[in-house]
């Protein structure tokens, strides 16, 4: 008895650490983190940026051990889906340097993504940014950017 | 007739005698004055040393460093759209055809007498390496007036305005008005320009497209990441590092190298030939020397202007007496290519299986050319060899100094390099920049990173695998 009692103790703190751990699938409208300090984003520099390519270069500088994962935001789920490249999810781990970067391929028109930055102790940042990616032939003409879903950060 | 054949005997015998003195002196040293070579002399002579070298059969193989080549850029860079971007280094066919068109575009702007041009601000010079475009990165600071000297042209106006530089980006003109634009900037003043030329557009566009290769973002500048420093504050509770504008990234792991294996060509018994013709390489004659080995093992040559230490790690260090005894080198071209040539010679010497192939990587353009440092580095495969400096103290295979338009100092780390058959990975850029940080200054640009070979001076023979550096006040920090 007391071993099938250890034996579900320890099966449910393994499943329990495993989701603790993992970045969540999906990340809600209204959900802006619970701490700050874990990551800037150097670009796009402003939150929000225009390209006339498809690949976007995001970078940033964080903390030695953060965990940063990327998602987009889907209209037909309404909330910000986790971002896969070639099957693997795009998550990444902030080394001494402090740097980290990724290229990220956009859709025509808007995409707003999420870069969501997590401690091991399980505080986490929301960090919101706009891109819009517009045809090269919009070159000098003047885009205004549509609002975000949500608008806590903004 | 007794006595006209003794006078015929005595004849020959004087004639016989005089000839065989006569090679003695020709080419028995030892009968030489100090310092005097009839032959070396003669062959310095403009025509006479052009026909002894056709002829030669101590030539360096084919594929060694010319004078031009070892002030060739470092890189060549091509640019185009969608942020695609190819690297091409000096090995490659792809570098010399993309070169030859450069040096065609820029041949052209020098031979301008009035060249057309703006001043441009920063922010206009890093954009143009954002569309179609050809940066030839040299990776050290030129001086233009001795690159048109050794390239065997004309001054240009344009070295009024551009004493050093280390970059030069070349675009197709897409206004009305056509042509290429050359975007060059001067280290000195830190002014950046950019000059218009009547050039086919399409000529340069044509390389970018045959080059660009595959049409993917492979490489990222650090302004196009924005990690250079900035006004932008972060809110991230770090000492930060932060990089030159033009630090190229690779987004991906760089293709697989060769490791090379660097021997000491002195770790074997050495013919005491080769001692002499590291001597002489220095303008001096070993038997007019006076010769000694010390209990580590350097054989030391002493004259009265100069010795030469070879040591048995390797390393040929040569020193004047004072600053009126070294060699004399007036210009800067005549000091460069003096390096240049006791550099080669001593390879050709020391390690004769084998072509010198090395660039230049020192600042050419200081004011005062009279008392000018030289260095130079290997190169296999277009990437540079560097000296650990935890080994040798300096991080260059090869230092000259002048003082006074004379060669006081000159080191070179000597070593045989062989490709192995096997390849290694460098490491992901951004895990080597989390090796270095630690040691690294914080709160202090990061000038250049490169991948690069290390050979450690205190090893005699060792395999070397591609590595990444960093370069970060003129110090060299390896990733390890």
């Amino acid at each position: 008895m007391v071993k099938k009692i250890l034996l579900s103790l320890t099966l449910v703190c393994l499943i329990f650490s495993t989701v603790v751990l993992a970045a969540p699938g999906y990340v809600y409208l209204g959900d802006s983190g619970n701490t700050s300090g874990l990551i800037t984003i150097t670009r796009p520099d402003k939150d929000k940026d225009f390209s006339y390519d498809q690949g976007y270069y995001f970078s940033g500088i964080g903390k030695n051990g953060i965990s940063v994962t990327l998602y987009r935001y889907d209209p037909n789920i309404g909330a910000y889906a986790k971002l896969y490249s070639n099957g693997a999810e795009q998550t990444f781990w902030v080394g001494a340097s402090g740097f980290f970067w990724a290229t990220l391929y956009l859709n025509y028109g808007d995409n707003y993504f999420i870069a969501r930055a997590e401690d091991y102790n399980g505080t986490y940042q929301i960090c919101p940014f706009l891109l819009t990616y517009q045809s090269s032939s919009m070159r000098g003409i003047t885009v205004n950017f549509s609002d975000l879903p949500f608008v806590s950060s903004w | 007739m007794k006595k006209e054949q003794l006078k015929s005997f005595i004849l020959t015998v004087l004639i016989l005698i005089a000839v065989f003195l006569t090679t003695q002196i020709w080419f028995d040293k030892k009968l030489w004055p100090n310092g005097y070579n009839f032959f070396n002399s003669i062959e310095k002579m403009p025509v006479v040393g052009q026909i002894i070298d056709k002829f030669s059969t101590n030539k360096a193989l084919n594929t060694a460093s010319s004078f031009e080549d070892i002030m060739l850029p470092y890189r060549m860079i091509v640019s185009g759209a969608n942020n695609a971007r190819s690297v091409y280094l000096q090995d490659s066919s792809e570098y010399t055809v993309i070169k030859e068109k450069a040096f065609d575009v820029l041949d052209h702007l020098y031979a301008t007498d009035i060249p057309k041009y703006t001043v441009i601000s920063g922010g206009e010079w890093f954009q143009s390496l954002k569309g179609n475009s050809i940066l030839m990165d040299y990776g050290t600071t030129m001086n233009l007036k001795l690159m048109l000297q050794i390239r065997k042209k004309p001054d240009s106006a344009i070295s009024t305005l551009i004493e050093g530089f280390s970059e030069i980006i070349i675009t197709p003109n897409d206004t009305e008005s056509g042509g290429v634009y050359v975007y060059m900037r001067d280290n000195k003043s830190e002014s950046y320009y950019r000059f218009s030329i009547a050039y086919d557009k399409q000529e340069v566009r044509n390389i970018i497209e045959t080059y660009i290769g595959q049409k993917q973002q492979k490489y990222a500048f650090a302004f196009e990441l924005n990690l250079q420093k900035t006004d932008k504050s972060i809110d991230v509770p770090v000492d930060r590092m932060y990089l030159d504008p033009l630090v190229l990234l690779p987004l991906d792991r760089v293709e697989k190298k060769p490791v090379l294996h660097m021997g000491n060509p002195f770790l074997k018994d050495v013919n005491t030939t080769v001692y002499e013709q590291v001597v002489q390489a220095f303008d001096l004659q070993p038997n007019n020397l006076r010769r000694s080995v010390n209990s580590n093992g350097t054989v030391s040559y002493i004259e009265n202007k100069a010795t030469v230490d070879i040591s048995p790690n390797g390393r040929i260090d040569y020193k004047a007496v004072d600053e009126n005894s070294g060699m004399l080198a007036e210009t800067l071209y005549d000091k460069v290519n003096l390096v240049w040539e006791i550099a080669s010679k001593q390879y050709n010497i020391t390690v004769p299986n084998q072509p010198f192939v090395a660039r230049i990587n020192s600042d050419l353009s200081a004011t005062n050319q009279e008392n000018v440092s030289i260095t130079m580095n290997y190169l296999y495969g277009g990437i540079p060899i560097i000296v650990d400096p935890a080994s040798a103290g300096n991080d260059s295979c090869i230092t000259a100094e002048f003082s006074e338009n004379r060669l006081i100092k000159f080191s070179m780390l000597v070593r045989s390099i062989q490709k192995l058959e096997e390849n290694s990975d460098a490491p992901f850029v951004l895990e080597a920049l989390d090796k270095i940080y630690p040691i690294a200054h914080k709160n202090e640009q990061i000038d250049k990173v490169f991948t690069c070979y290390v050979v450690n001076e205190q090893e005699q023979t060792h395999n070397s695998s591609i590595t990444w550096s960093v370069m970060q006040s003129n110090n060299i920090i390896i990733a390890k």
